[in-house]
């Protein structure tokens, strides 16, 4: 501000240095303030203009009727035009409102024809219904029809600001459109850390859950894949709905731009596409790309795009999202080994060739789930693990079954039928490698599955075994009935109180068997 | 910031701009009438530039000009056209609007009525187009 135009020196006019009449400092006084007030306004319109340049002006109902009938229709002349329709019809104070209304709804629904039977529905007056209908067709409607029929030439503010603020950041967005953070994007609820119970999973709570994990401010791409991964809320996620969350957060940290329905005030997403396959390939590294065809599984396409989005590194299979729980793949697992022989199941032709179906010296008991199936099944893995089985079983029972050695029952079990009547189930013969040493083949298919008969057939030649032994010392009439030294502790699947016969025959023939659990102990 | 004008000089024009209604605190039927006077001096471009919380108060509207209330349906945002809507449909505030123009018009003479019939133009002129004003 200039020191002459103070209103220090206004109060105080120049009466030393250079005197002037007091008529003119009062011109400059008001020039100044006018000219000052001027600035003012332009300032504050521009600034008013930037906040409101994405403002919703008009209602949706209007905001598509042609601009220039809404600047017709918005003319203040039309006020005094329904007055004198009014005044020329009779119409009363009510029926003049509905002027104005009836013209409206002509301009919404371009029903231009209609007019009369408008009029005549709505206004009480039926006897100047006509007249009304003519003067309004004469007066407005006849105008409006004309401006319709012209090409928009230039956009409204209001259409323009209806379209262009389908592209919003969503902090913008959600300022402007307060329904937006409401919008539902995930299906399950979220847990909030301070909130005790599951909330609704809207856009305002998940930035809430957002700001509560990595703090507010804005977060860098690797942060946001962590919380999409691993948070609590984000480990739930499908991969439809992570790639919606990585959209929401990535333009909340980084003010992108959201596809916003103005109408429904809700952020529109695109529905995922498939990508061809060689961009599949490209996007998640060489080593997987056998994994992928053109008939992928969406989610997975949609999984492949977050880590694009995301930025993530190529060493992970784009199909992880599956495994989103565990996304690091430890190969000191122990279960690495079936993993592989899972992987083997399609034989040699597979990746990894014949890696698992090697003989194996010894089997392990398989430890199975509680599949079953109405008829004879193989998973798998359990052909990988029957095969060896029964080729370890059929050696090590081939001296008993060439013997044939047919041992007392009476001995071998304690208060109880024989092994075979006493278990229900009956092992069907496996589909792929009939065993040349097997018996006789099974009778009837089980609800069993086949390690099943593995272990059935282990503990029958363990038996067999014990028998063979057992007919010896028959056979020899100078010793005594064996008595099984110690006890054979058998899984309870098969028979709890079945008792082999010892080794040593020539041990504690006078003992009584002690029953303890399950496991008959005759030491 | 003007460069014409001191630093309160533009403070007190940006309040008579933007906040009209808050120039008196106290909220007596001469202050009413004089925030009815600011508004009704206002140019057509400066009618939006009053915040949208000034359309919740009677004495705003009773100021307002014909052109300025076109203006208005033409230019301004939703949030201001909400809150027009709603006083309107208040019944105390349609008599708060009509006691002021009322006042004004006693300033001028005791026939006068051209204030008075400014606003019931200015309400009329709202209620043929009160589609454009509801959302």
């Amino acid at each position: 501000m200039s020191a002459n135009f103070s209103s220090n020196n206004f109060l105080r006019p120049n009466t030393v240095s250079q005197p002037q009449p007091v008529f003119d400092s009062f011109g400059d006084e008001k020039q100044r303030l006018a000219e000052g007030y001027d600035d003012v306004v332009e300032e504050l319109s521009e600034k008013w203009k930037k906040e409101n340049a994405g403002a919703q002006i008009f209602p949706e109902t209007i905001a598509m009727v042609h601009p220039e009938v809404l600047d017709f229709l918005l003319e203040f002349e039309r006020v005094s035009e329904y007055d004198e329709i009014a005044k020329q019809t009779g119409l009363d104070a009510q029926g003049r409102d509905l002027l104005g209304h009836i013209v409206w709804k002509i301009a919404q629904t371009k029903k231009f024809g209609e007019i009369a039977n408008e009029v005549s529905s709505q206004v009480a007056l039926a006897s100047s219904a006509n007249l009304i209908s003519q003067l309004l067709e004469q007066k407005i409607i006849s105008k409006i029809v004309l401006l319709a029929a012209k090409p928009i030439t230039e956009r409204r503010q209001s259409e323009a600001i209806v379209k262009k603020d389908s592209k919003l950041p969503l902090s913008q967005a959600m300022s402007q459109y307060p329904k937006l953070g409401e919008q539902s994007i995930t299906s399950n609820p979220l847990k909030l850390r301070y909130f005790p119970t599951p909330v609704r999973s809207s856009i305002k709570n998940w930035i809430t859950d957002y700001h509560d994990a990595l703090g507010a401010g804005k977060h860098s791409t690797i942060d946001r894949g962590n919380y999409l991964f691993h948070s609590e809320n984000g480990k739930r996620l499908t991969p439809a709905e992570r790639q919606k969350m990585s959209l929401v957060l990535k333009s909340l940290d980084e003010e992108t731009m959201l596809d916003i329905d103005v109408d429904r005030q809700a952020i529109v997403f695109e529905v995922p596409k498939p990508l061809p396959v060689s961009e599949n390939r490209s996007s998640v590294g060489a080593s997987n790309s056998s994994n992928f065809s053109a008939n992928a599984n969406p989610e997975e396409i949609a999984q492949a795009r977050i880590r694009q989005s995301l930025n993530f590194s190529n060493s992970q299979n784009a199909t992880a999202g599956k495994n989103q729980d565990a996304p690091v793949f430890a190969f000191e697992d122990s279960d690495y080994a079936n993993v592989l022989r899972a992987k083997n199941s399609t034989g040699a032709e597979s990746t990894f060739g014949n890696f698992a179906s090697e003989k194996k010296p010894e089997v392990e008991k398989p430890a199975f789930g509680s599949l079953s199936f109405s008829s004879a099944q193989e998973l798998p893995v359990e052909k990988k693990f029957v095969a060896p089985a029964q080729n370890s079983i059929a050696k090590f029972s081939m001296p008993a079954q060439q013997a044939k050695i047919e041992p007392p029952k009476a001995p071998q079990t304690w208060n109880s039928p024989d092994l075979r009547q006493q278990s229900s189930f009956v092992a069907p013969t496996p589909p792929a490698q009939p065993i040349q040493t097997q018996p006789a083949p099974a009778p009837a298919q089980s609800i069993q599955t086949q390690p099943v008969q593995a272990q059935l057939n282990k503990i029958e030649s363990v038996q067999a075994q014990s028998n063979q032994i057992h007919a010896a010392q028959v056979s020899a009439p100078e010793k005594k009935p064996t008595q099984p030294t110690g006890p054979i502790v058998l899984p309870r699947n098969y028979s709890p109180y079945v008792i082999s016969p010892s080794h040593r025959a020539n041990n504690s023939a006078q003992n009584e068997p002690k029953i303890q659990g399950n496991t008959v102990d005759l030491s | 910031m003007s460069d014409n004008l001191s630093t309160l000089e533009e403070v007190d024009f940006q309040g008579k701009l933007q906040f009209p209604h808050l120039m008196f605190t106290r909220k007596d039927p001469m202050a009413k009438k004089k925030i009815a006077y600011v508004v009704l001096a206002k140019k057509e471009n400066e009618i939006l530039l009053v915040s949208p919380a000034g359309f919740g108060e009677a004495a705003v509207i009773a100021g307002l000009t014909e052109k300025n209330i076109e203006y208005f349906a033409k230019f301004a945002p939703r949030e201001y056209r909400e809150k027009l809507a709603e006083t309107i449909d208040n019944d105390y505030s349609l008599k708060d609007i009509w006691e002021v123009a009322k006042a004004m018009d006693e300033d001028l003479n005791d026939n006068a009525k051209n204030n008075r019939l400014r606003v019931k133009n200015v309400l009329q002129y709202i209620y043929d187009n009160q589609i454009a004003f509801h959302f």
